[in-house]
């Protein structure tokens, strides 16, 4: 069976490298976006549907067949709209909807709704709070229960002189450090200001230290 | 050999049109001679006939492809406009003159294999028929047992037709000078065996020109490629095949061409100046693998086409079983080389090119109607658009107005081969029926 996705376009570079990407990968793209930027897609082996409204981008829809759509990517800048098509392609049977979201006020609506959202303003703060050394942590869920917590340690972070070795045995997690951007694999290792710690282990623990931290 | 979700996307425009040409000029190889034979002094202008049908089949074609950029061709672009029925059934027609593409093919090459020895004064004693039936054999042994179709063989043999009709055979009789007397040239006062017949064939010349929209989901930027490698095609196919036509009615008797029109380009080969000694050789061979190219591509594409309407659920799946060991449609290619047998079997290549193509002109004309819903639509980009006549793309109208009287006249003229279309239509009719009904019983039976 043919891979298909359909993506809505988000007006900037990153629609043109995902549907490069998604070729790449094997799939059949449906890209919805509007007659001027239509033309900048001619180079890729896409289907470019056409869109100006709400009615047309109804009507643009009923050309696909969502049967076949194994993800739909709805990164408009427009949040409302996202949710909306997302509501009705998860209505009708796409099994993977991702959606980006500028403001939180949807965030809740979209997991109910059972579609992964890129929180675009979340992203946009951990860009800045990395490129500044400000304080930053972030839990990735990777598989079933596991998932990976990074953190950077500021002047004001109470695991300040604990050891990789302590934190390990305390939250049973796997534990690295990157100082001065070198690993350090040490387990005797005291933790400083501007480490980046990078934990693996369980949600529950990975939370309970970074509550502690 | 049929993961069409991932074709490797390498094919370049000259790919594309090369590809194209090859199974679109071979109908016209094949055809040549009969049609010239039927027009008398009139081949000249029926060619001019046949060539504005292809530019507007091509430039439908490649208008349609500037929109899809995956393998599908026809039926994707009828499904599109008309819906699944409509495109099941175009798709149904096209796949006929795949299996019909397999008999004139084997058959063909087999005739111009002995046509070239009695040259030489060697006479095969194997029929015709028998020697093409070994050649399907060996079609089918090699599709059925997982040889990869190669776009690179398919390329060398279409570069090598290129090199040998065009460097050869035409610059070599027009540097010797042709006498241009429009329109009869040397066949003033030949009158046409049927001039009926001849539009009729004509209409039909360059068949497979359908070929340049399979192949959109192996070009690297396909919404550009098709239509950039529909033009260079119209010129290729529109400058070589009217050349040709000059050159037969030039330099082979009328009279001479009537006792073997199918060994029509082996006579024009044997009458160029200087090389024509060589050039028989190189004819005969270059026809011999066009032909058995075009009919090795009707194996491929047919097993194709049933392998995609059976994945789209419009054929029973049986269609789409692969062989456990070989991983080919075995099926679908059995039944390709039943038919391509049964079609063989008399050796009567004018009646294989009596039932060839008129479905594919049906197919044609469907497209080029899809084409104008389409742009009214106006809910898909593509590349390529032709001017606008009252919102309508004047490919369309052309087209429409060309291929229906195609199809008016081969209609009228072939109508006692009518009832194999016919047949062929209610082959695929049942099938579709007792699915679509299965289907709308076990919706209807839903609990709510």
């Amino acid at each position: 069976m043919k891979r298909e996705a359909l993506i809505l376009d988000d007006f900037s570079d990153a629609t043109l490298n995902l549907v490069e990407v998604l070729i790449g990968n094997g799939f059949t793209v449906h890209l919805l976006t509007n007659s001027e930027r239509a033309r900048m897609f001619l180079l890729e082996p896409t289907y470019i549907h056409l869109f100006d409204d709400l009615s047309s981008l109804a009507d643009a829809l009923s050309d696909i067949n969502l049967d076949n759509v194994e993800v739909a990517l709805l990164l408009s800048p427009n949040d409302e709209l996202n949710l909306m098509l997302a509501k009705m392609l998860r209505e009708r049977g796409v099994p993977r909807v991702v959606v980006t979201l500028r403001g939180s006020r949807g965030v809740e609506e979209a997991r109910e709704l059972g579609v992964d959202v890129i929180d675009v303003s979340h992203h946009i703060m951990n860009r800045v709070q990395r490129f500044l050394q400000l304080r930053y942590s972030r839990i990735t869920p990777i598989s079933g229960d596991i998932g990976m917590l990074e953190m950077l340690i500021t002047g004001d972070s109470r695991i300040l002189g604990a050891t990789v070795m302590d934190l390990e045995r305390r939250y049973e997690a796997d534990i690295i450090v990157i100082r001065e951007g070198r690993l350090v694999r040490d387990p005797d290792t005291v933790l400083q200001v501007g480490d980046y710690l990078i934990a693996v282990g369980s949600m529950s623990s990975l939370s309970e230290l970074l509550r502690n931290a | 050999m049929l993961r069409r979700d991932w074709l490797r996307r390498d094919l370049s425009t000259l790919d594309i049109m090369v590809l194209a040409r090859n199974d679109a000029q071979s109908t016209y190889y094949l055809l040549i001679g009969f049609i010239a034979l039927y027009a008398g002094e009139y081949a000249f202008l029926v060619a001019l006939y046949a060539i504005a049908l292809m530019i507007a089949i091509a430039l439908s074609y490649g208008e349609m492809g500037s929109h899809f950029p995956e393998t599908g061709g026809s039926y994707l672009y009828v499904k599109y406009s008309f819906g699944p029925t409509v495109g099941y059934l175009s798709a149904w027609l096209l796949a006929l003159d795949q299996l019909i593409m397999i008999s004139y093919g084997t058959l063909d090459s087999a005739l111009y294999l002995k046509g070239v020895l009695s040259m030489y004064g060697l006479n095969l004693w194997i029929p015709a028929n028998i020697l093409a039936a070994i050649l399907s054999t060996l079609l089918f042994t090699v599709t059925l047992t997982g040889i990869r179709e190669s776009a690179r063989v398919a390329l060398a043999i279409a570069f090598l037709d290129i090199f040998i009709v065009f460097a050869i055979i035409l610059v070599f009789n027009i540097a010797t000078g042709l006498e241009l007397k429009p329109p009869s040239f040397k066949w003033e006062g030949r009158e046409p065996v049927s001039l009926f017949l001849a539009l009729a064939l004509a209409s039909r010349g360059f068949t497979g020109i359908d070929s340049i929209g399979q192949l959109a989901g192996e070009a690297r930027s396909p919404l550009i490629q098709v239509p950039r490698a529909t033009f260079a095609l119209i010129i290729a196919m529109g400058f070589i095949s009217l050349s040709l036509t000059v050159i037969l009615m030039n330099r082979v008797s009328y009279e001479v061409l009537s006792d073997n029109p199918e060994l029509a380009l082996l006579m024009i080969a044997e009458n160029t100046p200087y090389v024509g000694g060589v050039a028989v050789i190189l004819v005969a061979v270059n026809i011999i693998l066009i032909m058995l190219s075009a009919a090795l591509t009707g194996y491929i594409s047919f097993s194709r086409l049933t392998y995609m309407l059976s994945d789209e659920r419009l054929l029973p799946r049986r269609l789409a079983i692969v062989h456990p060991r070989f991983r080919t449609p075995y099926v679908a290619l059995i039944i390709a080389y039943i038919v391509s047998l049964l079609f063989i079997a008399p050796g009567d290549l004018k009646f294989i090119i009596e039932v060839y193509a008129i479905a594919s002109l049906i197919n044609y004309l469907l497209v080029s109607l899809s084409l104008g819903v389409l742009e009214r639509r106006g809910r898909l980009h593509g590349g390529f658009k032709s001017p606008r006549i009252a919102g309508t793309p004047v490919t369309t109208i052309i087209g429409a107005v060309l291929i229906s009287f195609g199809i008016v006249l081969s209609l009228v003229e072939r109508y006692h081969v009518l009832w194999i279309l016919a047949f062929w239509l209610l082959l695929g009719i049942l099938p579709y029926g007792v699915r679509a009904s299965r289907r709308f019983i076990s919706f209807n039976m839903k609990p709510p």
